[in-house]
């Protein structure tokens, strides 16, 4: 007790903190919790979700990278495939875990495939393991697979170094830039299945022979399971809307002259409602300023105004088609629903107004299209 | 002589006494009266600044020279090196300067006598800047403090000259500037000398240990610079500079962090080029010690910090490696820390070929071998070189120290450890006192008048004083 | 001077705005937007009223003016009620944090693993001078809040954010408010009542405040900011099912040319540094209330004991409120100890005046 007394006030005060701390680390169990070193872990760079059997509903295909020694120098794209029926994500997950002996790393899994069997079931119930995880990033797409998840996770092209990696070049912006491809984010998914007046549209990939794929047609879904496909045209006409595209290619082929296509640079978009109570209405208006892309003879740079009409014919009865096939099937991808409950103050009732109004809304559309050159040559 | 002015008595009188009040804090200021029969002569200079063996020869002599004490008046009148004061003010900077006056009893005169301190300067060895003064600190007091007087013609520069250290008496001189330091300071420090209790005491680090900011700390509160002109920019900032017998260093307190990474190159360069250089200096501090730890807890715990590329090659790389990612670190920062140490002690002859066996063929063996990962080269060579921004030594070596205890921590405790460990390190320093002055504290100045320490709070025990 | 009164107010809402989010954007989420207006006007008020009250007795923590005030029974209560709501002031988003932490640094963490952490490091620093404390707070602040900025206009150029979203949230503005978002929000800007210990170090100067208008509008900036962000990533409708709403805002954002690809991981550590000097700072304040209930003790050890003893006290019964209870009952009891917030503060400002009163007759009514 006598060395108690005899020390400095500083020394005594780090003594008792010393102490304390000691105290808290030691009960609370901590330090070295959790400590993988990073070649132990498998990173698992894209996941796959397949339609399973009546028991085992759910097919989860992971792929696994394998590192290298150095990346540089051999150019494999080396991977590893597993695959698990369960009743639960969750529950293959476990059991590859076990099957692998390493540990799963999803901290860098970027893409998700829900197979093509699975898009018509519930998406909420479907991507909840997702949602919930902490490690899934908020930011990973989310794609359909056709024709089932296994199969285009099983490509590995070519140029790919990483894998699973050109998957990511097709969907974020660091690759092509294409109109037929719609990126969904994981989040976004999350945001517009609980949004009352918007459903998500998620990109379908195809898996073609000889480590190949395509991504052209789009699903619309709802959280109820619906859904519908756009094809390639309608698919491209979403991206248009949404100004989502940077650069679009609009093929005219409407039979009233020759064929041609355009790029669009520049899209302009916006929509207002006419709401009249005996015949609502949405109006589209828009400018899409493009370059001649591919004609079959020559252009004069006068008769340009006539391939403006024709285009302007083109992409607003398109476009009219494509809204009308929507209404028609229930599906709302471009937030009109949204729109309406945010004009709307009433809060209990502006929902199933507008679910009322909805089937009966005509569509008008007024786009127009400026040839602002033919290209670089006439 | 032209321009000769005849000062009244009463006027000599006054000025003679001004310049005995300034000068009263310096002891190496030498007031002497020559009385030789029925004549009187009065020398006033700095013993420091002046060359003295020149006055003594040249003044003194003369005076009791029989051929020309009649006409020592018009001796001195004579002398080449004579200049004139214009004012009160100007004589005193003069003073401070090297000159010396002489009051002959008839009149002042004032001749320049100043001490050529170029020859024998040894070069800054330690602290070195591209462009800017070369010279350092030699092992004599004295001649120091002519250094520092010839850079700060300062008649409010005082000199207090004591001894440490009962059996050695080393000497000791204590500079600072009437004007601008703080007297409490000056107090406080110059209690601490007086109250070493020590036998012998050698040099400047002790010193610095004995006054007594905490020996057990990390963190160094006095600086250390063989640098002049440091001192001197030092000295127009308010603090207070020891010097000591045998060392050419000198000690600077009170301290604040920024002092440590201040090199005397900010101010001999552009602007955006020292704002530049300072930033960089900081931000070395910054990866040296996070850049291990940080490594650690990334690969370790988090791996999605990473892009894919790059935590997939990483995975590459240790993968032949056959000790987790924290010993392998710390096996090779501690193979980096013998390798400073013994390059310390290397003969001349030696020295290159150690640091090219030990650096390059070593590490890249290692490597081949499958004993570390490449990257972990990188890593400990970046460590090594940014430990070496830091211009003071003494912070650079509490870096080094430092960094290790992230490393405990991020290892122990993942990115949480790394954060916390460097938000108590912030704590830490901000805690901390130098000689009564905050350590850590940014944009300074405006509450000069708010109390940091339990001194000068006026004694109320439930604070701590600091930290540890 | 008095920028350090202006870094007591940026901490609280920075600190405060993760933890509070989560209640105003939750269950409780109809008519939160008139909450939090409400709140942005009583927060003003209280701002413009704390620093001229705090103003009438300089270089005074308000231990001084209620021991002055109160005779010794009433003044050590109120104390003591004060040194508990600070205390667990600064340990809700310890709590949260810690919580965070399992989940996004390291699911393996021990259950009071980051706590102990945290506390560490608390128990280190929190017997500073308090002066030493606000330039800790400073340098924290200087690194934080330009990420902080960054943050929020990244998210409101993300072209992911859906702008009707928002709209149909403000839609709602006319919703009745409730008092649980109300005394949420309000409590982000009671970081001026921490002047009841600070004002002993720092004396704000009401007169050179002129900016205060400027700080409050800048507050209200970000409480918007976090109000619609999340409402814009996650939907009107979706935003109540996300639990930890801030660093799920944070994982949307990509810096897709930086280094580090995921935001949230620059989140992270900054949301970890600013908990930390929120806490130390509001378990400082806590402690000094603390210090003064009792007479000041002659021996080092009694000193110690005194400081000490409650931080251990403190930090045991925050172990095994973590142990026992689980982070969703935590959140809910936080949630109702928010209400306290707005009595409290009127009951210091009650308090303030009474004291300031006979001082301003004396002195002839020249108060302020």
């Amino acid at each position: 007790m006598r060395f108690l007394r005899g020390l400095s006030p500083k020394t005594a005060e780090n003594l008792v903190k010393a102490l304390i701390v000691a105290a808290l680390l030691f009960f609370s169990d901590a330090g070295f919790n959790g400590y993988t070193d990073i070649e132990q872990r498998f990173f698992v760079l894209a996941m796959g979700i397949d339609k399973g059997t009546e028991e085992e509903p759910y097919e989860v295909t992971l792929k696994l990278s394998v590192p290298q020694p150095s990346l540089s120098s051999n150019n494999e794209n080396e991977y590893l495939l597993l695959s698990k029926r369960s009743r639960s994500i969750a529950g293959a997950v476990a059991f590859l875990k076990a099957k692998a002996g390493k540990e799963f790393d999803f901290g860098h899994m970027r893409i998700i495939f829900i197979g093509d069997g699975l898009a018509g079931e519930p998406w909420l119930k479907t991507l909840d393991w997702f949602f919930r995880r902490r490690d899934v990033q908020n930011v990973a797409y989310v794609a359909v697979a056709r024709p089932t998840a296994k199969e285009v996770l099983r490509l590995h092209p070519d140029y790919e170094r990483i894998p699973a990696n050109a998957f990511l070049l097709s969907f974020g912006s660091e690759g092509t830039e294409s109109p037929y491809i719609v990126s969904t984010y994981l989040f976004d998914m999350h945001r517009n299945l609980f949004e009352r007046g918007v459903d998500p549209v998620v990109s379908i990939v195809e898996a073609l022979g000889r480590n190949q794929y395509e991504i052209r047609d789009s699903y619309v879904v709802n959280e109820s399971g619906g859904k519908l496909e756009l094809n390639a045209v309608e698919t491209g006409l979403f991206n248009i809307f949404l100004m989502r595209s940077e650069r679009s290619t609009l093929v005219v082929d409407d039979g009233l002259g020759m064929p041609f296509a355009m790029t669009a640079d520049e899209i302009h978009l916006d929509y207002r409602f006419d709401m009249n109570p005996n015949r609502p209405a949405i109006v589209i208006r828009g400018d899409v300023y493009a370059q001649m892309e591919e004609a079959s003879e020559r252009v004069e740079p006068q008769r340009l105004a006539d391939f403006e009409r024709r285009a302007e014919r083109h992409i607003n009865e398109k476009m009219i088609q494509l809204l009308v096939k929507l209404q028609r099937n229930g599906f709302d991808p471009f937030g009109f629903g949204l729109r309406y409950r945010a004009a709307h103050m009433d809060q209990e009732s502006e929902w199933e107004e507008w679910r009322m109004i909805y089937p009966n809304v005509s569509f008008s559309s007024r786009i127009r299209v400026r040839l602002s050159g033919t290209g670089t040559i006439k | 002589m032209e321009g000769e002015v005849t000062v009244e008595t009463s006027v000599q009188a006054e000025w003679k006494r001004a310049i005995a009040e300034r000068f009263k804090d310096s002891e190496d200021f030498v007031y002497k009266q020559l009385k030789r029969g029925g004549e009187r002569a009065e020398i006033l200079f700095v013993r420091t600044a002046a060359d003295w063996q020149s006055v003594y020869e040249k003044l003194v002599l003369p005076f009791y020279d029989r051929n020309i004490a009649e006409h020592y008046e018009d001796y001195a009148a004579s002398l080449p090196n004579r200049v004139q004061p214009k004012n009160l003010g100007d004589a005193m900077e003069k003073l401070a300067e090297g000159h010396v006056m002489l009051d002959t009893g008839r009149d002042i005169h004032m001749f320049v006598f100043r001490n050529q301190p170029q020859k024998d300067i040894r070069e800054a060895a330690v602290e070195t800047v591209i462009q800017g003064p070369l010279l350092a600190f030699s092992a004599e007091v004295d001649k120091n403090i002519m250094l520092l007087r010839q850079r700060c013609y300062q008649p409010s520069l005082a000199v207090d000259l004591m001894t440490v250290g009962s059996r050695s008496k080393t000497h000791v001189a204590l500079l600072y500037d009437l004007e601008k330091a703080d007297p409490a300071t000056v107090a406080e420090i110059k209690r601490r000398i007086r109250e070493i209790r020590m036998p012998v005491v050698q040099a400047v680090g002790q010193l610095s240990m004995l006054l007594g900011e905490s020996p057990r700390s990390l963190i160094p509160r006095v600086l250390v610079t063989e640098r002049p002109d440091r001192a001197t920019l030092n000295l127009s900032q308010g603090k207070v500079v020891v010097l000591m017998e045998g060392t050419p260093f000198a000690l600077i307190a009170p301290t604040t962090l920024f002092d440590f990474f201040s090199s005397m190159e900010d101010i001999y360069q552009h602007y955006f080029i020292s704002r530049f250089l300072l930033i960089l200096r900081y931000f070395a501090v910054f990866i040296c010690l996070t850049l291990p730890a940080s490594y650690v807890a990334i690969t370790a715990y988090n791996p999605e910090v990473f892009r894919v590329e790059l935590a997939l090659s990483i995975a590459g790389n240790r993968f032949a490696v056959p000790y987790p990612a924290f010993l392998e670190v710390f096996v090779m920062m501690l193979a980096m820390e013998l390798l400073l140490e013994a390059s310390i002690r290397l003969p001349k002859a030696i020295g290159s070929a150690a640091t090219t066996v030990g650096g390059l063929i070593l590490g890249q063996a290692a490597t081949e071998a499958g004993l570390v990962s490449s990257i972990m080269i990188i890593i400990v060579a970046t460590v090594a070189i940014s430990n070496f921004v830091i211009p003071i030594n003494s912070m650079s070596f509490a870096v080094r120290v430092a960094k290790y205890g992230l490393l405990a921590g991020a290892t122990l405790f993942s990115l949480l450890g790394l954060a916390l460990g460097i938000a108590l390190m912030i704590g830490y320093l901000a805690s901390v006192d130098s000689f009564g002055q905050p350590f850590l504290k940014l944009f300074e100045n405006d509450d000069r008048h708010v109390k940091t320490t339990q001194h000068q709070a006026g004694g109320d025990v439930r604070h701590s004083e600091e930290v540890s | 001077m008095n920028r350090y009164f202006f870094y007591l107010v940026v901490l609280f809402f920075i600190a405060g705005t993760a933890v509070q989010q989560v209640v105003y954007l939750g269950a409780a989420y109809r008519g939160s937007l008139m909450s939090l207006l409400l709140a942005f006007a009583a927060g003003t008020l209280l701002l413009a009223a704390t620093v001229r009250m705090y103003a009438r007795f300089p270089r005074q923590g308000l231990p001084e003016i209620a021991n002055g005030l109160l005779p010794r029974p009433l003044a050590a209560p109120f104390l003591l009620a004060q040194t508990a709501l600070w205390f667990v002031t600064g340990a809700v988003p310890l709590l949260y944090i810690s919580e965070i932490s399992k989940r996004y640094i390291n699911p393996d963490y021990a259950t009071n693993e980051p706590l102990a952490l945290f506390l560490a490091v608390i128990v280190f620093l929190v017997n500073m001078p308090s002066v030493k404390l606000l330039y800790f707070l400073e340098i924290i602040l200087i690194f934080n809040v330009p990420l902080l900025v960054l943050l929020c206009f990244k998210s409101y150029f993300s072209d992911q954010l859906s702008s009707y979203s928002m709209l149909e949230a403000a839609s709602r503005i006319f919703e009745a408010p409730n008092y649980g978002a109300f005394s949420a929000a309000f409590m982000l800007f009671t970081g001026c009542t921490a002047l009841s210990v600070f004002n002993r170090s720092i004396a704000p100067d009401p007169a050179k405040m002129r900016y205060l208008p400027l700080l409050s509008f800048a507050c209200f900036l970000l409480v918007m900011t976090a109000y619609f962000i999340p409402i814009g990533m996650f939907g009107a409708d979706g935003v109540a099912q996300v639990n930890y709403v801030w660093f799920a805002v944070a994982d949307t954002l990509r810096m897709q040319y930086g280094f580090i690809d995921r935001v949230l991981f620059v989140v992270l550590p900054m949301n970890i540094l600013t908990t930390l000097a929120f806490a130390l700072t509001a378990w400082h304040v806590g402690l000094e209330h603390w210090k003064s209930v009792w007479p000041a003790p002659r021996t080092v050890w009694g000193n110690l004991s005194l400081v000490y003893l409650p931080l251990a006290a403190m930090s045991a019964f925050l172990f095994v409120l973590e142990n026992q209870l689980g982070f969703s009952r935590i959140a809910r009891y936080a949630n109702y100890w928010n209400l306290w917030h707005v009595p409290n503060v009127l009951i210091v400002l009650l308090l303030l005046w009474l004291a300031a009163r006979p001082a301003d007759r004396a002195a002839g009514g020249t108060g302020n």
